[in-house]
């Protein structure tokens, strides 16, 4: 049982560093696309797409949290995470991490995603179009913030895998 | 001058790496438990602790030209649980383990009561002494390596904090149980605002400026 439960874990963890690591590097690599060659409607699709990429990527950090402490559950050390020695100080700066780019994914779900659309007069005065903010910039940066921290948990991941304890 | 291929008696790269892993994940299955190596202590039948090396050893002190390391396991100890206090001997000048040692163990607790316990030589593991105990008090406890061998007597000591629960731990052990309950604290906030986020009406006007960003 305990060593389903390890590879259940295992294998969660990677479908949840698909889904939110994942789409974070895809996220990132057609905003700056779609910047690079000026691509209005491209980024237009990409806003309108937001809602169901926060979804994906809440589905991806309860995947990722859910199964990473059911591997901590499973290999019971007191204390969790294997603190004073280095595989906890890395799993501690992973936790750390992973607790900002939660905040931080709330704040652009919360204070930016409604708020990436206006509503303009249309051009034939009849009807009204969407227009992309400010708050668009505010999506992409936070985004990319966000991917940095990601990439550096998941160093940080391989790193424990060398890390003695 | 021809050269002949054998490409068909060759595998392929990618079935010589899986038949490989099959190989290694039989043997690790089939594997008899080890009780002691010299990398600290197996954990019998326990493939996931020994892969994770949490059986490492945790202390290591020098002492008249000897090299002692020492683990406890579990790694913290509980007041009323049995725990196994291991040590290996090894020589600083020839890096030779050191077997045959009249080993003695001396555990002082925090109120100042000692006790002695023989330090026997694990079977078929050279340099390996291990006894096991039953902590009667939680706190710091000082635990000194004896060996009374009439060739070079010397001693070391370590100290070991014993909990009276895994929840009641020293500062680490609060560390890490503080920082997953803020981890939890936050994904469920995160999750609850999100929600939220889902139900709530989309609401007109950008407080954030009206520029075309893009």
């Amino acid at each position: 049982m305990q060593h389903f439960l390890e590879y259940l874990g295992t294998l969660l963890h990677l479908v949840g560093m698909l889904l939110f690591v994942g789409g974070h590097i895809w996220f990132g690599f057609l905003t700056a696309l779609t910047e690079r060659r000026q691509d209005r409607d491209g980024a237009r699709f990409l806003a309108t797409q937001l809602p169901f990429m926060a979804t994906v990527f809440g589905v991806g950090v309860l995947l990722l949290f859910g199964s990473g402490v059911l591997r901590l559950f499973v290999w019971g050390e007191p204390g969790l995470i294997f603190l004073p020695d280095p595989y906890g100080w890395l799993l501690l700066s992973k936790l750390v991490l992973y607790m900002i780019i939660v905040v931080n994914g709330v704040l652009i779900e919360r204070r930016y995603l409604p708020y990436v659309f206006q509503e303009y007069p249309g051009v034939s005065g009849a009807g009204t179009d969407l227009r992309l903010t400010a708050a668009w910039a505010q999506v992409k940066v936070r985004a990319r913030l966000n991917l940095l921290l990601l990439l550096i948990v998941v160093a940080l991941g391989e790193a424990l895998r060398y890390s003695r304890l | 001058m021809s050269r002949t291929h054998r490409h068909g008696a060759r595998r392929p790269p990618l079935l010589s790496a899986v038949s490989h892993l099959l190989c290694v994940l039989a043997l690790l299955a089939c594997s008899t438990p080890v009780l002691a190596h010299h990398g600290g202590l197996g954990i019998e039948g326990d493939l996931v602790q020994w892969a994770l090396k949490v059986d490492q050893w945790q202390d290591e002190s020098m002492a008249q030209g000897h090299r002692v390391k020492f683990l406890s396991y579990p790694r913290q100890p509980l007041v009323g649980n049995r725990t196994r206090l291991v040590f290996e001997i090894q020589s600083i000048a020839t890096g030779q383990y050191v077997s045959g040692l009249t080993a003695q163990l001396e555990v002082q607790a925090p109120d100042g009561s000692q006790r002695q316990l023989p330090l026997p030589e694990t079977t078929g593991v050279t340099a390996y002494y291990e006894t096991a105990m039953v902590f009667a008090q939680a706190g710091d406890h000082t635990i000194a390596f004896r060996s009374l061998g009439p060739e070079v007597p010397f001693s070391t000591s370590f100290r070991k904090a014993v909990s009276r629960s895994t929840l009641r731990g020293d500062w680490p052990t609060l560390l890490g149980y503080g920082t997953v309950l803020a981890a939890f604290l936050v994904t469920w906030l995160g999750f609850v605002v999100s929600v939220q986020g889902r139900f709530s009406t989309m609401r007109a006007g950008s407080p954030a400026g009206s520029a075309d960003s893009c």
